[in-house]
């Protein structure tokens, strides 16, 4: 879920509409160029990097823009080619997670050449191991071996499905709402006619809570490329963002960065 | 074994420029980090494992600092922690609880990158460990690629870090998984 707004002159953005305009997708490069001091002495040890002039900030995206509803970045190409255009912009992405939600991961022992018939497995997570489990284990003990791990503990994860699995491993109480590195198996003692044997651990409901970044400034861009996706004009634009550009330029001259739904999470000392 | 194993970094806040600091967080990452030292084209020969400034009389001989390439992708909180390594340290977010805003300047002349502790390794073996102390990040790239469905767009960076050296040092255990 991706939205760009733009404003040309004041704080208020005029938001696109999303039919009209979407945002494909979004770099921005910075670089500094710090430099380190000669070296002698503790002081310039102390202070280890110089940085000369001001760096330019340069972006590239691509803009999916129904022309005859939103005529600005059409424009550009059509009437001005390539002469640099300027807006101010914000584009707002979310993270990786819609909404707060809890991490689920589906445990699957292969079949191919027929199911497993004996032998155990182990399954292991954040480098802690169950003991052995039977290769038709029900899903009630598999729950139990795992929350004997001190890497979970109990109750903080659950299991249901058939004995034998496939097993959904459900992340919850102290381990909710966050993302869990997969579960690992080690299958290499179940045997049947199938044999070697292994354990797919996908991630069905990745853990996390929604959080949206936003990156605020104004930029002077130019299209660089037009193409047709489905009906769909892409608009490939590249740019930089600038500081007090002109006059009329408005108040947005930093780079600013929101955290929608978030919390001031800076580390402290 | 973790899938982890090989990706883990960690990061904790330096209170000046040169004094490493324990990590406070885990920031995901896409491969294995390695900190890399950079020596002295002139006498590459000379190197006592450390910073030459700590070698009196050196002068620029020997190994000079190190660096090292992240790439990975992130919460959005997470890119404050990385911006204030770049863009400015020590901005104080305004705003209230449903969105809190950090204005980082364009100009990136501010000399007070935050300086952090950035700790790689392998869990589990101490001698494959490392820390690199006093990290700015020279090169930053961060976006999200084009959208597929159902439409997350999960932000990703790379990062050209420059710490002022590495040392063996076990990684801040309460973090490793």
């Amino acid at each position: 879920m991706t939205d760009l707004y733009e404003g040309s002159t004041s704080t208020a953005y005029d938001s696109l509409n999303q039919s009209a305009a979407t945002l494909k997708s979004f770099k921005v490069t910075s670089v500094l160029n710090a430099v380190r001091r000669i070296y002698g002495g503790s002081v310039d040890y102390a202070s280890a990097w110089g940085a000369s002039a001001r760096k330019a900030v340069s972006f590239t995206a691509e803009l999916g823009i129904n022309t005859t509803s939103k005529a600005d970045v059409y424009d550009v190409y059509a009437t001005a080619g390539a002469l640099m255009m300027e807006r101010r912009w914000r584009i707002l992405a979310r993270g990786s997670r819609l909404t707060t939600q809890s991490e689920v991961q589906l445990l699957t022992m292969s079949t191919a050449g027929g199911a497993a018939t004996g032998g155990t497995f182990t399954l292991s997570f954040q480098g802690a191991t169950t003991t052995a489990l039977p290769y038709n284990e029900s899903s009630a003990n598999v729950q139990t071996a795992l929350r004997a791990l001190a890497t979970i503990g109990s109750p903080n994860v659950t299991v249901s499905g058939s004995a034998g699995g496939p097993y959904t491993v459900t992340f919850a109480s102290a381990l909710a709402n966050q993302p869990q590195l997969l579960i690992q198996a080690q299958t290499s003692l179940v045997t049947g006619p199938g044999s070697p044997y292994t354990m797919a651990i996908t991630r069905s409901t990745p853990g996390g809570q929604l959080k949206t970044l936003t990156i605020d400034g104004r930029v002077r861009f130019h299209v660089v490329n037009i193409g047709d996706i489905d009906g769909e004009h892409i608009y490939t634009v590249e740019g930089v963002y600038v500081k007090d550009p002109v006059a009329n330029s408005g108040t947005g001259t930093d780079l600013k960065v929101s955290l929608l739904n978030g919390v001031a999470t800076q580390l402290s000392v | 074994m973790s899938e982890a194993i090989y990706n883990i970094l960690q990061i904790g806040k330096q209170a000046d420029t040169t004094t490493a600091h324990a990590a406070k967080v885990l920031i995901p990452v896409d491969a294995g980090v390695v900190i890399d030292e950079d020596r002295s084209p002139v006498s590459p020969d000379e190197d006592y494992g450390e910073n030459s400034a700590n070698q009196p009389g050196r002068g620029t001989y020997g190994v000079r600092g190190a660096s090292l390439s992240v790439t990975g992708e992130v919460r959005a909180e997470d890119f404050i922690e990385i911006l204030s390594m770049h863009g400015k340290g020590g901005v104080t977010p305004t705003g209230g609880a449903s969105a809190y805003t950090w204005a980082f300047p364009f100009d990136l002349t501010s000399d007070t990158k935050q300086r952090m502790t950035i700790e790689v390794g392998t869990v589990g073996d101490v001698k494959d460990q490392w820390r690199a102390v006093g990290c700015i990040v020279d090169s930053l790239e961060f976006g999200f690629d084009a959208l597929a469905a159902p439409g997350n767009a999960p932000w990703k960076f790379t990062a050209g870090i420059e710490a002022l050296y590495r040392e063996q040092s076990n990684l801040t255990a309460a973090l490793s998984p």
